[in-house]
């Protein structure tokens, strides 16, 4: 049913070199260097990511919504032992506010295009979770980590009837905080936000736009898949093999706002959508 | 007793097959059987490493709760820094095996708050940043097939028998055949209970049910009967 051969091609037609070479490590185990070197190629001079690395704000300056692709490359490959995790982590301590949170769109987007839902505000928000997730699995012991960690149990415990992709963050802060009981006490929160099939609806998106479970938890093992019963995560990753196009690449099915950012996504969704069903033992 | 299970974060599945957290019930023994892990447990006074075992280990009830973190067969050596066979059907306290670090964690779990205990386990071997042995890990998990065979499993992996032993031992802590035998033994745990018992040993992959007495006693210290009407799979 998924067919590798083209979603390969389909990558070499279409993708950025980026996602080119995260394709070359995930099939062929090719050596972390190259990628790490493209990744480094989309910093910015105050030490950040941008440049369009997260395909929804195409500012050249630092986002952190870029930061987090930019660990989710290197976790991809690996490679979460690469001294850059540690810059990230001094890139974030510019930025943090007071209250350990990091802001989801920084001022430098403005006046450059962007995703509709991609609108600069200085408050903490929901990538504080995924970020601190990520430095988590990396094992880092950054100082930036502590108080950004306090900040995601604070509004994640605190937090009632939340939905969409704060859910989605807030699971992947979950899946990777050290602290198996107090998150798996959380992880049962979200349950009732979810539908039968275990999906999540995103109000305010495309129609009928939703996260489903294996979005909500890729990983094996992790203490997010206690939401999902193994007849949902199976359903799901049907539904992702079948939703390979005849092109051969996958797509995403938030809004498509300009050409370049919609093939941006299909590159890295395909991409992606090969990861995981690797990861859960589809290919 | 009150036994509780918790899922391994993102980064340590490889390493880690669950934490667990135990209250004890007065005058009730624990018999914990071989699974090819190794723990490491806070017993409410001292962090204690659980050697793999090749036997049961029978204690009488700590009259404190404790908690774990239990390392997957293969992710011991890389873990705890030296070669797990040396600790094979012991217990033995953290400070042997990582020193003053040990202590220092010792003392941290002492004087935590027990809902933080988990937390700082989970974080210090998070923060070991090992990598489990990739060949005794794809071993474990061909010897854990019906069937398998130890020369087939050391051919497929192109190393020698031999070789193959050595890497075990350092890995999981003790050698391929005796990982073999614990695979069978948590495989007639899931065998249908409604199966005659002959039926389940066959199903499992012992030989004949004399076959599977001899085994279960060995490694368990108890009849099938005994053991399999207790018998929880836990995850290893």
């Amino acid at each position: 049913m998924i067919d590798l051969t083209a979603a390969e091609q389909f990558v070499y037609a279409n993708a950025r070199l980026i996602d080119r070479h995260r394709l070359a490590v995930l099939l062929y185990g090719a050596p972390a260097g190259q990628l790490v070197e493209t990744l480094r190629a989309y910093r910015t001079d105050d030490g950040g990511f941008g440049h369009a690395l997260e395909p929804d704000v195409r500012c050249p300056g630092s986002q952190p919504s870029a930061v987090l692709h930019a660990l989710d490359v290197l976790a991809g490959a690996n490679a979460l032992d690469d001294p850059l995790v540690d810059e990230i982590g001094d890139w974030l301590t510019t930025i943090t506010n007071s209250d350990g949170g990091v802001p989801t769109v920084l001022p430098s987007a403005d006046g450059y295009p962007r995703a509709p839902w991609m609108v600069p505000a200085p408050e903490s928000g929901f990538l504080t979770y995924a970020i601190a997730g990520r430095l988590w699995q990396a094992g880092s012991k950054h100082a930036w980590l502590p108080a950004a960690t306090e900040w995601c149990w604070t509004t994640i415990e605190q937090a009632d009837g939340v939905g969409g992709y704060t859910v989605k963050f807030a699971l992947d802060f979950l899946d990777a905080v050290p602290d198996p009981a107090r998150a798996a006490a959380a992880v049962d929160r979200f349950r009732s936000a979810l539908d039968a099939d275990g999906n999540l609806p995103v109000e305010g998106g495309t129609e009928d736009e939703k996260i489903t479970p294996i979005t909500l938890s890729p990983h094996p093992g992790t203490p997010s898949r206690a939401l999902f019963t193994s007849a949902q995560l199976d359903a799901d990753l049907d539904r992702l093999a079948a939703d390979q196009h005849d092109d051969g690449g996958w797509d995403v099915d938030y809004l498509h706002w300009s050409p370049g950012q919609a093939l941006d996504w299909r590159g890295i969704a395909t991409v992606n959508a090969v990861a995981t069903l690797r990861t859960n033992g589809r290919l | 007793m009150s036994y509780r299970e918790y899922r391994s974060p993102v980064g340590l599945e490889p390493l880690v097959a669950c934490l667990w957290e135990s209250e004890p019930v007065a005058g009730r023994t624990t018999r914990v059987i071989p699974d090819g892990c190794v723990d490491l447990v806070w017993l409410g006074s001292e962090l204690v490493v659980a050697g793999p075992d090749t036997g049961p280990w029978v204690t009488g009830a700590a009259g404190e709760s404790s908690c774990a973190i239990r390392l997957r067969p293969g992710a011991a050596g890389a873990v705890l820094g030296l070669p797990a066979s040396e600790l094979r059907d012991l217990r033995v306290g953290i400070e042997l095996v990582w020193g003053v670090a040990g202590r220092e964690i010792g003392d941290a779990l002492g004087a935590a708050d027990p809902r933080q205990r988990l937390r700082i386990l989970t974080e210090t071997v998070l923060q070991r940043r090992a990598a489990p042995d990739p060949l005794a890990v794809a071993a474990a998990r061909r010897l854990a097939e019906p069937a398998a065979k130890v020369s087939t499993a050391a051919a497929d992996l192109g190393i020698s028998e031999r070789q193959l032993n050595r890497r075990m031992q350092n890995a999981v802590g003790y050698g391929p055949k005796m990982l073999a035998r614990v695979a069978r033994l948590r495989r007639l745990i899931v065998q249908p209970d409604e199966e005659p018992l002959a039926t389940r040993a066959f199903a499992a992959g012992y030989a004949s049910q004399a076959h599977m007495n001899d085994e279960v006693r060995r490694l368990t210290g108890l009849t099938p009967v005994q053991f399999l009407k207790d018998a929880t799979l836990t995850a290893a």
